[in-house]
């Protein structure tokens, strides 16, 4: 069973862990390496942020956490359990139970409604409809949103879309967001008020790791990596000593 | 000049004194740039001089009050209605430090860039949480100023990427080889 | 053709090109029916007699061909002919042709050799296709199966009745090959024959005609024989036009759904300032480029096939059947019916994906189809007005019929097309307590109704032609005739040159306890006909049957032999005859009444080809074959029902003696239903196939879904759990929606039947319909989704 501890004791074990992981596509000549290698830790109650050019690797990095995608070497751990030793099952109940995502755009299935959507991974895990509709309501309320909980995605803003997205990550006993560009489509206003949201929620417990090019979007996290050509080349933190990893220009 | 011109603005709302001038000044903009109390005085001494405001009433002691002229007002609209530009450009360390570093050939860019972008992110950092902390509606100027500087930390984050950048193809098309650079810290 | 429109055109075909499955899918859709419209028109127009091979088959070269009851009547119609006329006499019999140790029955017709050569007025009425036609006294021409079951050829000696005759040639009925048919240029010895009259050269065949019919003179006339009315051609027509609507559905739902995957594109297109109606011509011209490659490709095949078979033609049906040829109008018109159905079926979609506002369609968002309750009065509508067609086809003539019953069931496929979204909806209010997976199916489906309509419709159309096959064939099932036995299930019927001889040898071996020959009663050469009416029966009709001569086998092969008695005081003996019909009446093909005998009731099982009517021989009536019957077939009656085994052995020793057959109610019974299985088998595969194509053209817009569902933690059971329901969900609307829409026309056509049939719900087809195929439809909907092992899609790049 995947509980993860949102207040009280905090654990020594990191929320998500990345080993010496890399990521190769393709073998032979034609081999290309998207990632890796990297290693880092996000701590309990972290906002980090990930920024890098296209094609830096973030979102690899990203689907790595997830379990979306595979490391070619290297361990990826969530709360302290090898992703690569989990059964499909296993990996499904982890995204119900412990890892939530937001994406850039098409977060939400298109026939529920905004409530409907949100309510979905409590229903999926098996509670009852009822259970998992109040559930739900109280995630929008968290996000601002109960008064268009009965609204279907297609009559809703970008923003407001993004925010029931949110609203589903974090549903339920999930405490990792794994949020892919989540303010690339929204204007800057709008994106300030999901980055307060996400804000909010990593300092009531939760953690998150987000990817963004935005520096000003990404100035709201604990701690900011930049990746460069699949590595981890400068790491900004809140507060902290500054930890320069810049070697050569490459 | 912008120091004359917010003096004038401050006094085509209401005719004021010279400390009274420093802390209207220092509240409207949020602290951010301080005036020196000298410097209020040589500049109404300059704008009486131009005709642009006028003492009222007679001076007792070292409180005397201001008011501004019917050509002060109109200096003061020419002000407002001409945009800003900023050229030539005022002095700028961080470009001026990473051109001579570019110039001289023993010191390592590279690494300048590294520590400019980590310290720069930190600042915007800083300054979020300072914007967090902000009421929007009571803090107004507060919060523009802080928007005004993390964007502008933002272009300057940019601003390295694309040197690292250019420096780079800058490499790649230089057959000569680069100094070893120094890794880790 | 404007610049503009070349260039959405040329976007549109490279459209075509990207998606070579859905091209493949139209091209084959309209090539199927094309193909079997094309195959269809070319074998019946081969293997059909034209008009003039009618008139040949009738009647040769002459202009009258005058049939008389005796040699009298022949002199007195002769006598009535203009002195100009050619006159030729067709004298015809049947005898015995024999070889020591076999003898065969045979048709004897005699001609002058004369009439049968180029010229002669019995030109093609008989060919001789070897050797010469006879013409000395002691010469016979002989039918290729006579000459195989006595094992002579040409030049060698057979026995025709007593005497000795030498085979000058092989001679064959160009309509009928298998016929055992003997020639002579003479009338031989002790065979009674009928005179027939071919009349040539007259000026004015009608008048002469009518001057020589009497009441015991029948005359047919060359310009009255044949003539071709093309209901075979309409039938066909209309159910390749029946395929191709289904076709129809089916290419609207794929256009459809791949014209709602291009929205934004199309939305691109007109901000660029291409006109909608541009756009529309545009992806109708696409569609009608499909048509025609699938009509050529369909042409093709069709005509491939038509070839392949035509050599195996003439032993199939038993005629010469003509030269290979098609017809260039019925090509033209099947493809020409193709390119219409699919450039209509591209129409609808074209017209919805075209009207989105600009704006709309570059976002990309699915438009939201407003209320459904428009479509559902328009449905309703269009059933009513389907019904009322159907109605009023039923009581009309036949090409009014045929139309109008045709247009009845179109306008109820579409109008419960219509009522689906209105269904869609309303079922998707009321899914809250539904497990998962398949709230998220008809939530979706509720949702986007534009979309999901179209794919129940083409369901629902596939499925209602099987549900109409089925009512049909269930109700005529009912009738008692169906329930009605072939024979007796312990009687052997040998037909055929050989029939006696085979049969003679079968009772001895199987120690039958009785044979004896089905002849029916003759009079003057036709069969006569028992004619009897029940008083207290509804209607006037009298019925009718022909009549079995009596003879002490018969009797015994009937198990009727204590009716003997009746027989031989004069009666008639009736068999299981309905009614209280107590006296019946013996009537010539000319319909006079020779006599009016007692009825005597004899209980026995009703079959096809048992007598229903027995008399004793007497003068001036004669034994013949029963309609429909060229030689007398033989009975044999076991003393146990035909087993295989027995059967088996039947058919060896039939095989002994070409051209003999052997038949037993065994074969039917099987047979009958094997056939009726094989038509609603094929039905229902054609349903499955559109239903199959119509649910995966749904299942391309769940791939965005299912990936949201994987990122939110669904099992993998529940990704194809997923994808399952959606298919199961439309599969089963449009199979039920198929139910009613298929018992309208079932309905309409049981109420025209010249028979009186009661609608009858084919239960098991029903069953099968409702809940076999759309469960079919969730399982390989599940296995292909487990077979495709989709990972959790991942992140987008």
């Amino acid at each position: 069973m995947m509980e993860l501890v949102r207040s009280g004791e905090e654990p020594e074990v990191p929320v998500l862990a990345f080993d010496a992981i890399s990521r190769v596509y393709g073998d032979g000549a034609k081999a290309v390496r998207a990632l890796g290698p990297v290693s880092f830790e996000v701590q309990h109650g972290e906002l980090i942020a990930i920024m890098g050019p296209s094609g830096s690797g973030k979102t690899t990095l990203l689907a790595l956490a997830g379990a979306l995608d595979e490391p070619s070497e290297g361990q990826v751990s969530v709360a302290g359990r090898d992703l690569a030793g989990l059964s499909a099952k296993e990996l499904s109940e982890m995204r119900r139970r412990v890892i939530g995502f937001v994406f850039q755009d098409l977060n939400l299935l298109p026939g529920l409604t905004a409530l409907e959507n949100v309510a979905l991974p409590l229903e999926l895990d098996g509670a009852s409809l009822q259970e998992a509709r109040r559930e739900a309501r109280e995630a929008l309320e968290r996000v601002e949103l109960s008064s268009l909980a009965g609204r279907f995605p297609d009559d809703l803003s970008g923003g407001e879309q993004q925010r029931v997205a949110i609203a589903r990550a974090f549903v339920g006993p999930r405490a990792l967001l794994l949020a892919d560009e989540p303010t690339g489509a929204l204007d800057s206003v709008t994106g300030e008020l999901v980055m307060r949201l996400l804000r909010a929620q990593c300092d009531a417990g939760r953690t998150a790791v987000l990817v963004t090019h935005d520096a000003a979007h990404a100035a709201w996290a604990d701690r900011v990596l930049f990746l460069r050509d699949g590595r981890l080349i400068d790491e900004a933190a809140d507060g902290a000593l500054s930890v320069s990893r810049g070697g050569s220009g490459s | 000049m912008p120091v004359r011109n917010s003096l004038l603005a401050i006094l085509a709302a209401h005719p004021a004194h010279g400390y009274g001038l420093k802390s209207s000044f220092e509240q409207t903009t949020a602290r951010a740039w301080p005036l020196n109390v000298g410097q209020v005085y040589s500049t109404l001494a300059r704008l009486e001089r131009d005709g642009l405001v006028e003492p009222e009433g007679t001076s007792d002691g070292s409180r005397q009050t201001w008011r501004i002229t019917a050509a002060g007002r109109e200096a003061l609209g020419e002000w407002y209605a001409e945009p800003v530009v900023n050229d030539p450009p005022s002095r700028d360390e961080l470009a001026i430090k990473v051109l001579l570093a570019v110039a001289a050939e023993e010191v390592d860019v590279g690494v300048i860039l590294h520590r400019q972008r980590v310290a720069t992110m930190e600042r915007l950092q800083e300054l979020a949480r300072h914007k967090r902390k902000a009421d929007p509606v009571g803090e107004l100027p507060w919060l523009l100023l802080l928007d005004a500087l993390i964007l502008k930390g933002e272009a300057e984050l940019k601003w390295l990427d694309l040197c690292e950048e250019r420096l780079r193809h800058r490499a790649n098309a230089d057959p000569e080889p680069e100094p070893e650079k120094e890794t880790g810290a | 053709m404007t610049t503009a429109l070349r260039a959405l055109i040329r976007v549109e075909l490279r459209q075509l090109r990207r998606h070579p499955g859905r091209s493949w899918l139209v091209i084959l859709l309209v090539a199927v029916p094309v193909a079997a419209i094309v195959g269809g028109t070319t074998l019946l127009s081969i293997t059909r007699a034209t008009v003039e091979e009618q008139k040949t088959r009738a009647m040769g070269r002459a202009d009258l061909r005058v049939i008389a009851e005796d040699a009298d009547g022949v002199r007195a119609a002769r006598a009535l002919l203009p002195s100009d006329a050619r006159v030729a006499e067709l004298r015809g019999g049947r005898a015995h042709v024999s070889v020591p140790g076999r003898r065969l029955a045979a048709r004897v017709q005699v001609v002058r050799p004369g009439a049968l050569e180029a010229g002669g007025l019995a030109e093609g009425l008989l060919v001789v296709e070897s050797g010469r036609a006879p013409v000395a006294a002691r010469e016979l021409a002989l039918a290729p199966v006579l000459l195989a079951g006595l094992e002579r050829a040409v030049g060698e000696t057979v026995m025709l009745g007593e005497n000795e005759y030498e085979i000058s040639g092989v001679v064959v009925d160009p309509e009928k090959l298998d016929l055992p048919l003997v020639l002579c240029g003479d009338a031989p010895d002790d065979v009674p024959l009928r005179t027939h009259l071919l009349v040539g050269a007259l000026s004015d065949a009608a008048a002469i005609a009518g001057r020589l019919r009497t009441d015991d003179r029948r005359v047919v006339e060359r310009a009255a024989v044949g003539g071709q009315d093309g209901f075979e051609e309409l039938v066909i027509f209309v159910i390749g036009g029946l395929g191709l609507l289904e076709a129809a559905f089916v290419i609207a739902a794929a256009f459809a759904v791949g014209l709602r995957r291009r929205q934004r594109e199309i939305g691109l297109l007109q901000s660029t300032g291409a006109s909608g109606g541009g756009i529309r011509v545009a992806m109708v011209t696409s569609a009608g480029a499909l048509a025609l490659v699938g009509g050529a490709l369909g042409t093709a095949v069709g005509t491939a096939v038509a070839a392949a078979l035509h050599p195996f033609l003439d032993g199939w049906n038993g005629r010469r059947n003509g030269v290979f040829e098609t017809s260039a109008i019925h090509v033209a018109s099947a493809v020409a019916l193709g390119v219409v159905v699919a450039l209509a079926a591209a129409l609808w979609p074209a017209r919805t994906a075209t009207r989105l506002p600009v704006r709309v369609a570059l976002s990309g968002r699915r438009p939201v189809t407003a209320g459904s309750g428009r479509w559902l009065m328009t449905g309703l509508v269009a059933i009513g007005a389907g019904i009322v067609s159907v109605l009023i086809g039923a009581r009309g003539g036949n090409t009014t019929a045929g139309t109008l019953l045709l247009a009845g069931s179109v306008l109820g496929v579409i109008g419960f097309g219509l009522s689906s979204p209105w269904i869609l909806d309303q079922l998707a209010r009321r899914a809250t307590g539904l497990p998962l997976a398949w709230r998220l199916a008809v939530r979706d489906a509720g949702r986007f109704r534009a979309r999901n309509g179209p794919v129940v419709t083409a369901v629902l159309a596939g499925m209602s032609v099987s549900v109409t096959v089925a009512a049909l064939l269930a109700s005529i099932r009912t009738l008692p005739e169906f329930e009605r036995s072939m024979m007796r299930d312990d009687w052997l019927i040998v037909e055929g040159a050989g029939a006696g001889e085979v049969s003679r040898a079968l009772a001895e071996e199987l120690e039958a306890l009785a044979r004896a020959p089905l002849a029916a009663t003759h009079a003057r050469g036709a069969p006569i006909v028992a004619r009897y009416s029940s008083p207290d029966s509804d209607s006037d009709a009298t019925q009718q049957s022909w009549v079995a001569s009596a003879s002490e086998g018969l009797l015994a092969a009937l198990d009727a032999e204590d009716g003997a008695g009746v027989l031989a005081a004069g009666g008639a003996l009736a068999l299981s005859v309905d009614g209280a019909a107590e006296v019946v009446e013996l009537v010539t093909g000319t319909g006079r009444v020779l006599e009016t005998l007692a009825l005597e009731r004899f209980e026995a099982n009703l079959t096809h080809r048992g007598p229903r009517m027995v008399v004793a021989p007497r003068d001036g009536l004669e034994a013949g074959p029963p309609p429909g019957s060229e030689l007398v077939p033989w009975v044999v009656r076991l003393e146990a029902p035909v087993t295989p085994a027995v059967l088996e052995r039947a058919r060896v020793l039939a095989a002994g003696v070409p051209g003999t057959t052997v038949d037993a109610d065994l074969l039917h019974r099987s047979p009958t239903r094997g056939f009726y299985r094989v038509v609603l088998l094929v039905c229902f595969a054609t349903g499955l196939v559109v239903l199959v194509v119509a649910t995966a053209l749904s299942s391309v817009e769940s791939a965005s879904e299912a990936r949201i569902l994987a990122t939110v933690g669904a099992t993998p059971a529940l990704l194809r759990g997923h994808l399952a329901a959606r298919t199961g969900y439309l599969a089963l609307l449009g199979c039920v929606l198929a139910i009613p829409a298929g018992m309208i026309p079932a309905a309409g056509l049981i109420l025209m039947a010249p028979v009186p049939l009661a609608l009858t719900v084919p239960w098991t087809e029903v069953l099968i319909t409702v809940v076999g195929l759309p469960a079919t439809a969730y399982g390989g909907a599940w296995l292909l989704a487990a077979l495709r092992c989709p990972a959790p899609a991942g992140l987008r790049d």
